[in-house]
């Protein structure tokens, strides 16, 4: 620290070490209460004599990442938990988190400059590196942040009713002393040895560098059980004491629970039951690091289970369902095998990781003696009563802490309620939940102090601290430039459309192609499909066999008179019939008529019997024998068509083998990308980073770019990650997915998504799919998708018979009936037909998307955009009035929410209100107070501008999402939707739910959508 | 409740109170509206912190029985929140406009006195 020099021009902020960008670099004062409060005298005067500076502090590379790291992935989360959740942190607020997603996060941009919204028309945000950067360029960013990873800690530990003590409470005891605590070695040099041999081996490599871990260099912890042995190690008394204080009665007393167990198994009876955390602990114990205990604490868990926002926070921030656990017996036991909270592993490592960040933070960064802090957030709220003091870091943010908490003057009770500073105060039986809740509140209560603290600072640089800079200056330039239209702004937007519809077009040529790569299997399994349904449809056949002997009986029947119907017993039939009549001729001649007369009779009557049995004879062979003809040539061209597809199908024809490749590599690229176990979000998971969600339901649904640009961020975030765990390769980075290639296998994953998204919701499939997976399964059947797509009913059955009497299947698996048959192939079909449309049907949304841009190009309502952006900055301006009339809408509420609607007479209305007047009265009430424009000279105008940029139906999403009503208030008509709005304001605000602050957020989040909506044109 | 009265109420310092208070009505449009936001925000985190308390309390003396909990809870805890807030208002504006009092006279005295200093230099 010596050659670090004051920071050019003033004393204020932070300001970097010239040497690198990467270390932050404070004066000491203000992290510290006292200068040099925390550096031992004798080390002070060494550095005064040296002539070295001591008034700064510095956070360097390692640690700078360590929090930049916490940033970027504690602000992911709250983006993640606000998409699923939009209204999430105005229902919580008991946390600056509203603060820090706008202080570290930016809004996504489409091409066209627009903002992206996402399925609740809200902004989508991205973590800014840039903005966490700056946040951590002063001091109140890291006190924030540390203050942040302490609650945080706290919340996940108290979640599973633990807690983690680092070193015996002996440790801090007040005596002048002691207050240097147990002797704490770096190192212990030969005990390294036998340690790494005993201990080591069961926990790995990594105990190996245990003292210079970093922070997401903590790997989950397996202890593959056995017994730690260790009676060969000569461990002097203190270690033994410390080795029954963490494996021994202590711990098998206190009890860890079935979730402390879960933590990591337990260890062997020998040594009773302790967590790997327990035995890292105890590891460092012995070569001198720090050490770590867990034990039960239920009272922690009882502290945070009651509280909503408490729970509400870790399920949707943390991801821990507080409603899986339960205390049963004294410890914190699982209420339900399988939960929605993440793995226990995970929160462990958060755990573990946040400890050690705090860790470095105050030992590497403040340079805070070991001795004087704990490495457990909380662990003063319960060493307190017999410490009667709080770590003694001698910072800031501990003092404001100690201030706001007010542990001797009621911070602290115990169960009877006495303050440790009352006669008779009882250390032994303290109120742990009353104590946990009030520091918390307190640890909230710096947090948000702290961050004003930070907000006043931004204010008294004069900087704007709003994300969206300048914003009324912004809209100005904006309207003036639409004003003179100088022909830029269409050029612009044309060119940003242009691109945008050039990534769609190459979006929809990756598609084209992928769907094209099926074509030539897909064309015979159609004319397969065809050709059997025509067979089955006519002839009552459809495979070869059966259209075989059709084609037979119908032959047959044009020469074999035996047979019944037939074309040859019905000629014969006639033959007959004619014969009979020609042998009675000569009996119905009156015997009158003889000679030649007779003869000449005869031969008429014969003539006219032969001619009418032709006829008969000619249209019976026209009836049917022509028939018969024609459908044997049909039946014989559906059957070489068949027979030609079926050949088409065989395993070994290019096409099959092209469409299994295609078919196979769909499933393997979904497995790269979305994989439970294996995709990209549980490769951030297993070191540590947070997850981008690319789940199947999220490939199948969120547009093709969007994929990538998770994808992009895995990877960044892979390649950020610090050794010895990173850098790691995790999806794609940006540049590669440019590459076609790449982006190609991209497509597959996110078909193959949408396809098993069909699948999984075609309630038709469950029946069909058994049979389906026993026709294709190795060890039963072992028939092909495409074999199965190639066979008829009958000819599947034929081919299982066949492998029986082959031996080549066991007889004890049955063959298929025909409708299990029907099934299995019905199946293969429909895998095949999804997977089509998968690829279909994004081409049919880029064509419409296309559409829509082409519209755009050439249609650009410069003139409106100037009235949004007057009255965009009408209601800025107004904000003021309007957040104080907030109280006045609840006060007022019959009219404000009224939801009658005005009287086409009413002439309290002008032409232009009138003329839309099937909207709520209310909407008119809502829309003066936003823009005041009932008292417009040009009222009825103005109320034609302004009503077009806040409707019905955005008034009443902006209200919907505010208030988190549930999903049924939405309805199809604007003006429905909004009375059903107003109506549930109408409610709560009769019960007294509604506060003024509700309403003044509510009425926030209109004017922001307004604005944003004008600062997004481009 | 107007924007004035949030500055007053806010556990600020009195300095950045009297700095607020003093430059606020001048302040350029952007920045009126970011620091509007700002005080509303924390106004509302303020108040958010009180139901909290109440809640908290309440749940505690409901365990006692000495609250009866039913569904009308979060009611009385947005109405008993929403008086304390009113009522540290008054206290709040109050207190503060005795400050600013305070500090816009001593502004006059210092006017005064150089203007007299300014005098008697001539």
């Amino acid at each position: 620290m010596a050659d670090i020099q004051p920071p050019p021009g003033g004393v204020r902020g932070v300001h970097k070490a010239p040497e690198s960008g990467d270390k932050a670099i404070f004066f000491r004062r203000e992290l510290f209460v006292r200068e040099g409060g925390t550096r031992n005298s004798t080390e002070d005067r060494l550095r005064r004599e040296r002539g070295q500076k001591s008034e700064f502090v510095k956070f360097d590379e390692n640690l700078n990442k360590q929090y930049r790291t916490y940033l970027q992935n504690h602000a992911q989360r709250l983006i993640d938990a606000t998409r699923k959740n939009p209204q999430l942190f105005q229902a919580i607020r008991h946390l600056p988190d509203a603060d820090i997603l706008t202080l570290l996060t930016s809004v996504r941009k489409n091409a066209d400059g627009k903002e992206k919204l996402d399925e609740h028309n809200n902004p989508i945000l991205d973590v800014s590196q840039e903005k966490i950067q700056k946040f951590l360029e002063k001091s109140q960013g890291w006190e924030i942040t540390t203050k942040m990873i302490e609650h945080e800690t706290a919340m996940l530990e108290f979640s599973l009713g633990l807690n983690h003590l680092v070193r015996p409470p002996a440790t801090r005891n007040p005596r002048p002393d002691l207050r240097s605590g147990l002797p704490l070695n770096r190192d212990r040099g030969w005990l390294n040895v036998p340690v790494e041999d005993y201990i080591g081996r069961f926990l790995g490599r990594r105990v190996y560098d245990v003292a210079g871990r970093r922070r997401l260099d903590l790997p989950n912890i397996h202890i593959a059980g056995g017994y730690l042995g260790i009676p060969a190690i000569q461990f002097n008394a203190a270690d033994i004491q410390m080795w029954h204080a963490r494996v021994g009665s202590a711990i098998a007393s206190v009890g860890l629970g079935a979730v402390g167990l879960a933590l990591g198994g337990p260890v062997g009876a020998a040594v009773g039951a302790a967590s790997p955390m327990a035995v890292e602990g105890m590891v460092r114990t012995l070569r001198g690091g720090l050490r770590m205990d867990v034990r039960q604490l239920t009272e922690a868990f009882e502290a945070i289970s009651h509280n909503t926002e408490n729970k509400t926070y870790l399920r949707e921030v943390l991801q821990i369902d507080l409603d899986d656990f339960h205390i049963v017996g004294g410890v914190v036991d699982r209420a339900r095998p399988t939960g929605r909270s993440r793995d226990i592993k995970l929160i462990q490592k958060d755990i573990l990781e946040n400890l050690h960040t705090r860790e470095e933070f105050y030992t590497k960064g403040l340079e805070v003696p070991e001795n004087n802090f704990d490495s457990s957030p909380f662990q003063t709220v319960l060493n307190y009563a017999h410490h009667q003091q709080v770590e003694a870091l001698d910072t800031k943010m501990q003092a404001e802490l100690v201030n706001e908490w007010k542990p001797d003057e009621g911070g602290i009770r115990d169960a009877g309620g006495l303050r440790p500073i009352d006669a008779g105060f009882n250390p032994n039986n303290l109120d742990h939940i009353g104590n946990i809740r009030r520091l918390m509140t307190a640890q909230r209560k710096v947090l948000m102090k702290e961050m004003q603290e930070f907000l006043r600072e931004e204010l008294q640089e004069r900087k704007v601290i709003d994300s969206k800079g300048p914003s009324l200056e912004i809209l100005k330039e904006k309207k003036e430039e639409r004003t003179k239209d100088d022909g830029r702004i269409k050029k612009e937007r044309a060119e940003g459309l242009t691109k945008r519809k050039k990534t769609l077009t190459e979006a929809k040529e990756s598609l084209t192609t992928e769907k094209n790569s099926l074509n030539t299997y897909n064309t015979a399994v159609d004319a397969l499909k065809k050709a059997r349904q025509d067979a089955q449809d006519k002839y009552g056949a459809n495979d070869v066999a059966s259209i075989n002997a059709v084609i037979t009986t119908r032959e047959n029947g044009l020469t074999d008179h035996t047979i019944v119907g037939s074309y040859a017993k019905q000629a014969r039939a006639l033959e007959t019939a004619r014969k009979k009549e020609i042998g009675k001729i000569d009996a119905s001649i009156p015997a009158t008529i003889t000679g030649k007369t007779r003869i000449n009779e005869t031969n008429i009557r014969a003539t006219n019997i032969n001619a009418r049995y032709a006829e008969q004879q000619a249209k019976l062979k026209e009836d049917v024998y022509n028939k018969v003809k024609q459908e044997v040539t049909e039946l014989k061209a559906l059957r070489s068509t068949i027979e030609t597809s079926q050949r088409a199908l065989e395993e070994r024809q290019t096409g099959v083998m092209a469409a299994r490749i295609q078919l196979e590599s769909l499933r393997t690229e979904f497995s790269t990308v979305a994989d439970p176990a294996a995709g990209i979000d549980i490769q951030l998971a297993n070191v540590g980073l947070p997850v981008v969600n690319l789940t199947p339901a999220e490939l199948a649904t969120q547009p093709v770019d969007e994929i990538f640009r998770r994808i992009a961020a895995a990877n960044t975030a892979g390649a950020g990650l610090p050794p010895p765990a990173g850098p790691v390769t995790i999806g794609w980075s940006e540049a590669n997915l440019k590459r076609p290639e790449i982006r190609q296998r991209v497509i597959k994953a996110v078909v193959e998504a949408r396809a098993q998204t069909t699948e999984n919701a075609d309630p038709t499939r469950v029946g069909r799919l058994p049979h389906y997976n026993t026709a294709t399964n190795p060890a039963t059947w072992n028939i092909s998708e495409n074999l199965l797509r190639s066979y008829s009913p009958a000819e599947l059955i034929a081919e299982q018979t066949r492998r029986h009497a082959a031996g080549l299947v066991p007889l004890v698996i049955p063959v298929f009936t025909p409708d299990q048959a029907a099934n299995a192939i019905l199946e293969a079909h429909n895998r095949l037909q999804v997977r089509a449309d998968a690829m279909t049907k994004p081409i049919e949304e880029i064509d419409e998307q296309l559409k829509q841009i082409d519209h755009d190009i050439n249609y650009i309502d410069l003139k409106g955009e100037v009235a949004q952006i007057d009255a965009a900055v009408e209601v800025v301006k107004r904000k003021d009035y309007i957040y104080e009339q907030a109280a006045s809408i609840r006060i007022n509420r019959n009219r404000f929410v009224d939801t009658a609607v005005i009287a086409v007479t009413d002439v309290e209305y002008t032409t232009q209100e009138r003329a839309v007047a099937t909207r709520p009265k209310g909407y008119f009430e809502m829309l003066d107070l936003m823009f005041g424009y009932k008292s417009k000279a040009e009222r009825g105008g103005y109320f034609e501008e302004i009503q077009k940029v806040l409707p019905p139906r955005k008034l009443a999403e902006v209200l919907h999402n505010s208030f988190g009503y549930p999903a049924g208030v939405v309805n199809a008509d604007e003006n429905v939707y909004l009375t059903n709005v107003f109506n549930r304001m109408q409610t709560d605000m009769t019960a007294r739910r509604m506060s003024t602050v509700r309403l003044q957020r509510a009425m926030r989040a209109v004017i922001h959508r307004l604005e944003d909506e004008a600062l997004a044109l481009a | 409740m107007t924007t004035k009265d949030i500055i007053k109420i806010l556990p600020f310092e009195q300095t950045f109170k009297d700095q607020l208070l003093e430059q606020y009505d001048s302040l350029d449009p952007d920045r009126k509206s970011t620091i509007v936001d700002m005080l509303w925000d924390a106004y509302g985190m303020f108040y958010d912190v009180k139901l909290q308390e109440n809640m908290h309390l309440a749940l505690v003396k409901a365990d006692k029985g000495e609250f009866e909990l039913d569904n009308t809870f979060y009611a009385k805890m947005v109405e008993q929140t929403e008086k304390e807030m009113q009522d540290l208002s008054v206290q709040a504006v109050e207190g503060a406009d005795l400050s600013a009092a305070r500090a816009a006279m001593e502004k006059i005295v210092r006017e005064i006195r150089a203007s007299k200093s300014v005098k008697s230099s001539k």
